[in-house]
Parts: C-alpha cells; structure tokens; sequence
C-alpha cells in the first residue's frame, strides 16, 4: 500500500527536476514573439526592408530597430497590426508612398534568360527558356529581386494603375 | 398580422418633385451612338463576346456574365460595334472603364423567347439572368442571385418608396404601368411563392396610389373587397391589403426606401447588422425592376431601356425619359433642354446619394434613376467648420449609428474605431451629413474609412496569397534540389558498383 505512493512521489520530483534541468539546458535562445512577428511577415524573404529575410526583419523589429512600416509588400494594414501586437505607437506613411509596385517586362528587350523568373520568391513570372517571360500581377509583391537578376535591364518596377475596381475615395479635406 | 415601426432617424428634404412629375413619360431619341459600360453590375464585370466590326440587334448578346455573380450585357441599339475600349463611365471615381461603343443603324430587335406564368421557378430565374437584370434602385445587384434564395424568403417587398429628393421615375411608371408592375409582380410570386407581398409607396405620391389601388383592386375581380384599409393611420402608416397583393402608404422620410429601413417600416422587422434581408426572410425589389421583370419574360425582352428622370433647375423642362441604355447624358440633357451655363452640378442618380459626374459624356447605365443638373442655388455652399457636438448626426441617422464619433476616428486614421460606431453599417444615405450645423462632410469621411478598409484587406488577402506561393516555391527548391542529392548519391554507388567486380 505504502510502496506505490512513495514511488509515484519519488518518479514526481526526479520527473520534475528533469524538467527543470531541461528547462535551463535546452533554453531557446530566440524570443517566442520573434517567431510570432515572423509569422505575421509576408515570409517571402524578398529584401524590401533592407535585412536578409523575414527573420531578420522580425528581429529587428522586435527590438525595435526597425519600424513597423518598414515591410513594402505588407504595406499600412500589416503595420498596424504589428503595432498592435508589439504595443508600440505607430507613425503612418502616406499612402501615396504605399502604392504598391509590380515588375513589368518590357518585352522588346526580354530574351528569355529565366534569370528573373529563378530569383522570384513568389513564382510571379512565368515563360520558357528563350520566351519572352510575363509578370503575374497577383502574385508580384514588387520585390524588385527580378529587377536587379536581369541582364538586360529590361525589368522596371511601375505601381498598379488606379482603375474603377480599385480606385477608393480620398480623405476630405475639411475641418 | 403586420405591426408597423417607425424608421429610425431620417430626415425631410426639400422635395423637388414637382420639377419633374407632371409630363408623361417621353420616349428618348434614339442615340447615334451607344456607349455601353461592361461593369454595371455588383460584381464582376461581363466578358465582351463581340469583336470591332460586328453588327448586332437591339437586344443581342455583346457580354457574358464574368463570374456567378455578374450580368449578361445587351445591345441597346441594332448597329455595328465600333470599338471596344476605355470610355468615361458614371463612377464617383471619374475614371475611364471598359465600354463597347456602338453605332447605331435603325432599331432592329432581337427578343429572346416568350414565357408565361406557366413556367417553372427555375426557368424564370434562368431568364432574368438571360435578360441581363439587375436591380434599378441603385445597387445593380445581379436579380437571378437574388431570386436563388427563393426558399428562404416568406415576403416580397417592392420599393417604391422613392424617397430621394428629385427623381420621379418610379412615381411615373406606376402611374402610366401599374398593370406591368403587377405582372411582374406575379412572376416574382411565381418564383418566391412568398407568403405575402407588400408594395411599399410613400404618401407623397398620391396620383400613383390612387392608380395602384384600383390597378390591385381589378386584380381581385371584386371591387367592394378587393382592397381594405385595413390599418387606419396607425402610425400615420396606411395599409390596403387585398388577397395576394398588399399596398402600404408610408409616411414620407428620407430614407425610408433603404432596403433595411422600408422592411422596418412596412414589418417591423429589422435586418441584422451585416446580413442580408433574405436572411428573415424578405426579399425587396425595386418597382422598376418588378416592371422589367415583366418585359423580360412575357415579351422576352432584355434590359435594354429604362426609364430616367432628367431635372434640376439648369434644366428648362425637366420630365422622365425612356432612353436606352448608353445613351450618352448629354443627349439626355438636351432633350430635357438642360441649360449648360447654368450647371453648377451634374449628378447620376439622386441629390442624396448620387455620384458628381466630371462630363456629361458619360453613358445611362441599368442603376441609373436621375440625371440631375443643378445651378447654383440648389447646392450647399457653407464651408465646414469643426464639429460642436451637438449630436444632430446621431438623431438623423437611419441606422442607429454614431456619426460624429465615426468621422472623429477616420479623421485620425483610426478605423476600427469607426467601425466600433458603425461604419460598417453605414448606408451612406447622407441624413447626417444634411443636418449638420457644421456642414461636415461626414460621408466622405464615411467613404474614405470604408475604401481604406477595403485597400487593408485586399492587402492581407494578396500577403496571404504570396506567402502561400513563396511556400510552394520553397518547398519546390527544397524538392529539386533533395532529388539531385539523391540522384548523385546513386550514381556515385552505381560508379562504385561497376568499378568493383574488376
Ligand atoms: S450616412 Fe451613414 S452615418 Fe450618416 S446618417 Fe446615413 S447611415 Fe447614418
Ligand atoms: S451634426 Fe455635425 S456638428 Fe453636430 S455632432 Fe454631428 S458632426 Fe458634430
């Protein structure tokens, strides 16, 4: 009758202090709202904001050398979001700044090296080898990648037309 | 049986009618050209199916629906397809879109099939997507769509509230159709199988109602008990109601003939916030779409006209016109003899919530009601001040929001905390904006949070899309460059097998 209860008490605290050896040896050393902010992140790795990669950004924002706003492709909506989960106050661009861009092919110059359509984190350009290659707009996030694989330098970066689907009122001007 | 509320709020601007609504309805000259916007609709534009060259017939095809929710597009005139291209189009936005222009050559038709009463639900549905039928009120909501939820919905509202200022278009088709209206009438009965029909009409109408009555009482086949009143001003709402089609006089108020607010009105009932009137049960339809309805399946013809009130003070007879659809405005406007030193303000649709047009080149699309041309003194001139609290906005809202504290939140950039008060809701009706002392533009603040809203989450759906295909591409690399791993790993022991036995 004894025995029992002493074992499991005994298995109880070795259990427990394994636990807490383990705790110390296999400590992460990352912030668990660094992998959070990562998340949140476009996870392209495309470079816009200036780190290597998502991760980098994620970091860096954390610790606050980096803004929120600092993501192109997550534009104004991402930044608040990340401001708020971050509790940090939030100076808003313009949005005229956060048009967002899309890669265009000028399609006289293009000669369907596949360089741009191979550095595309997105998959956004599509063509053959020796084809003239095309820009999904959808799937672009203007990385701007494309732009600086291309020998030709035939790839600009133009921002999406305003059109009827698209276009929202402006922000009154009054009091 | 039915119990009557008032709306919430609203308001009594000047009415204006009388512009407008004492000449019959005038056949508009036909267009020598028609320019015919693709995207008239809510939802996603229609697919042209003709090339430059063609000729077509009043009534052809010249667009398929683009999606579930889209509208066949029909010619308006019979003539030769002249460009299909980028022309202005009646957008608060003032931006080209893609139109098909159409010469014309004379006025030859080409009609679908007739129908009768005799046809299964289905089929009907089937025409009113065929015709190319949309609601006439404003939204241009697809009607085959709306008739889908047929087995939800126990009553059937038709609007003819008609409660912007200026436009008489609705007033005058009941007054010279009312035996159209009630047989498209019939034909949504036929579809929805609803349990009652209510046909909603303000009293400023009084000629329309008179003709209505004894139009419904006909129906009947006896006139002593063909229509009752059966709810003497309770409310100051009256109610005749006969068998299968019921006639309720309403109080007039803007803007009793919002879709939510003319069920509240007439039922009692108020549609949730964020759903739809099929969701208890209601179906409301704009009378001149129930007029539509008619011409499309017992004459089997397409949408292709509709009736458009041309009035303003810049315009020297003002009166209601049936003109085809892409008819430029101008012309409309010269028919009515618009005044065009005078126009201060040109609008498509009412003074409340219709949209400032730049051009008068701008074509008549299915929503349009009214084509105002306003002069000087017609258009509020004061310059906003800051707001004073005085919550005039609040009490004139028609739905019950917070329009001083919604603006407050837009101005500084704070949208969910406009939605907090209810921009979500917000029917952009403009009661608020028209009693405010400080002539705030509050529905344009309404309409900026809102597209701001709409730009933030196109941009988290295009952010979930790519992270998804830069995944995909991660995965693939990862895939390509295991596989060349493995490919060398073997041949390397293929090498060395081949090697061995020597
Ligand atoms: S515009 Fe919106 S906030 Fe103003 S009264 Fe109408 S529904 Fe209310
Ligand atoms: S009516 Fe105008 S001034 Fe009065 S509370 Fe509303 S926004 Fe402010």
């Amino acid at each position: 009758m004894v025995a029992p209860i002493v074992v499991l008490y005994l298995m109880g605290l070795i259990l427990g202090f394994l636990l807490a050896y383990a705790a110390k040896v296999f400590k992460v050393e990352s912030n668990p709202i660094v992998k959070e902010v990562e998340e949140m992140l476009p996870n392209t790795h495309c470079g816009q904001c200036g780190f290597a990669g998502c991760g980098a950004a994620a970091e860096a924002i954390v610790d606050g050398k980096a803004d929120p706003t600092c993501c192109p492709p997550g534009g104004n909506g991402l930044a608040v979001k990340l401001a708020e989960k971050l509790g940090i106050s939030l100076q808003l661009g313009d949005d005229a700044e956060n048009i967002p861009a899309f890669a265009i092919i000028n399609s006289d110059l293009c000669t369907g090296c596949t360089r741009c359509s191979k550095v595309c984190p997105t998959d956004a350009i599509v063509g053959a080898n020796k084809q003239i290659h095309g820009v999904i707009r959808k799937a672009c996030t203007g990385c701007t990648a494309c732009e600086t694989a291309c020998p030709e330098d035939c790839i600009t970066m133009q921002p999406d037309p305003t059109t009827v689907a698209t276009w929202t009122w402006p922000q009154p001007s009054a009091a | 049986m039915f119990s009557f509320a008032k709306i919430k709020g609203g308001i009594h601007p000047d009415e204006n009618k009388h512009l407008s609504n004492h000449k019959p309805i005038a056949k508009a000259l036909l267009p020598d050209h028609v320019i015919i916007p693709l995207s008239q609709h809510l939802g996603a534009p229609a697919n042209p199916i003709v090339k430059v060259g063609d000729s077509v017939k009043t009534g052809q095809v010249i667009a398929e629906a683009g999606g579930f929710v889209s509208a066949y597009i029909h010619s308006s005139v019979s003539g030769e397809v002249k460009d299909i291209g980028e022309y202005p189009v009646p957008h608060a936005s003032g931006l080209k879109n893609l139109c098909i222009k159409i010469k014309r050559h004379g006025d030859e038709w080409h009609y679908l099939p007739r129908l009768s009463l005799e046809s299964s639900a289905d089929i009907l549905i089937e025409r009113l997507r065929e015709a190319g039928l949309t609601g006439m009120g404003g939204a241009s909501f697809p009607s085959n769509i709306k008739y889908l939820a047929k087995d939800k919905i126990h009553t059937l509202i038709v609007n003819a509230a008609e409660c912007e200022p200026y436009i008489t278009a609705d007033d005058m088709l009941m007054r010279e159709r009312a035996e159209q209206i009630i047989s498209g009438i019939k034909i949504a009965q036929k579809i929805l199988k609803p349990k009652s029909v209510i046909i909603g009409v303000e009293d400023n109408k009084t000629e329309a109602i008179k003709i209505l009555k004894k139009a419904l009482a006909k129906e009947n086949g006896d006139k002593s008990s063909g229509i009752r009143r059966v709810w003497p001003l309770a409310n100051s709402t009256t109610f005749y109601e006969n068998l299968q089609i019921s006639l309720a006089v309403v109080p007039t108020k803007y803007p009793t003939g919002g879709e939510k607010q003319l069920i509240q009105v007439l039922t009692g009932v108020e549609v949730p916030s964020g759903e739809l009137p099929s969701s208890v049960g209601f179906l409301c339809q704009n009378i001149a779409t129930v007029a539509a309805i008619s011409d499309a399946v017992l004459e089997g013809m397409p949408l292709v006209k509709r009736i458009v009130t041309v009035t303003g003070r810049a315009v020297n007879s003002p009166g209601n016109f049936e003109a085809r659809l892409g008819t430029p405005l101008s012309e409309l406007l010269d028919q009515a003899g618009a005044d065009q030193d005078k126009v201060s303000r040109l609008i498509a649709g009412g003074p409340m919530m219709g949209q400032v047009m730049k051009t008068t080149d701008v074509p008549l699309v299915k929503g349009c009601g009214g084509i105002l041309a306003l002069n000087e003194q017609e258009i509020p001139q004061a310059e906003s001040s800051p707001c004073v609290k005085c919550g005039k906005c609040v009490n004139a809202c028609p739905m019950g929001l917070v329009p001083l504290e919604m603006a407050r939140h837009t101005k500084y950039k704070d949208y969910d905390g406009a939605v907090d008060f209810g921009l979500t809701d917000c029917i952009l009706c403009g009661s608020c904006a028209y009693v405010c002392p400080s002539h705030l533009p509050l529905v344009q603040y309404f309409q900026f949070a809102k597209g701001e809203l709409k730009k933030q989450s196109d941009q988290d759906r295009r952010l979930d899309y790519t992270r998804q295909l830069s995944e995909v591409k991660r995965a693939r690399l990862k895939k390509e460059a295991d596989a060349k791993a493995a490919a060398k790993a073997a041949k390397a022991k293929k090498r060395k097998r081949t090697t061995n036995p020597a």
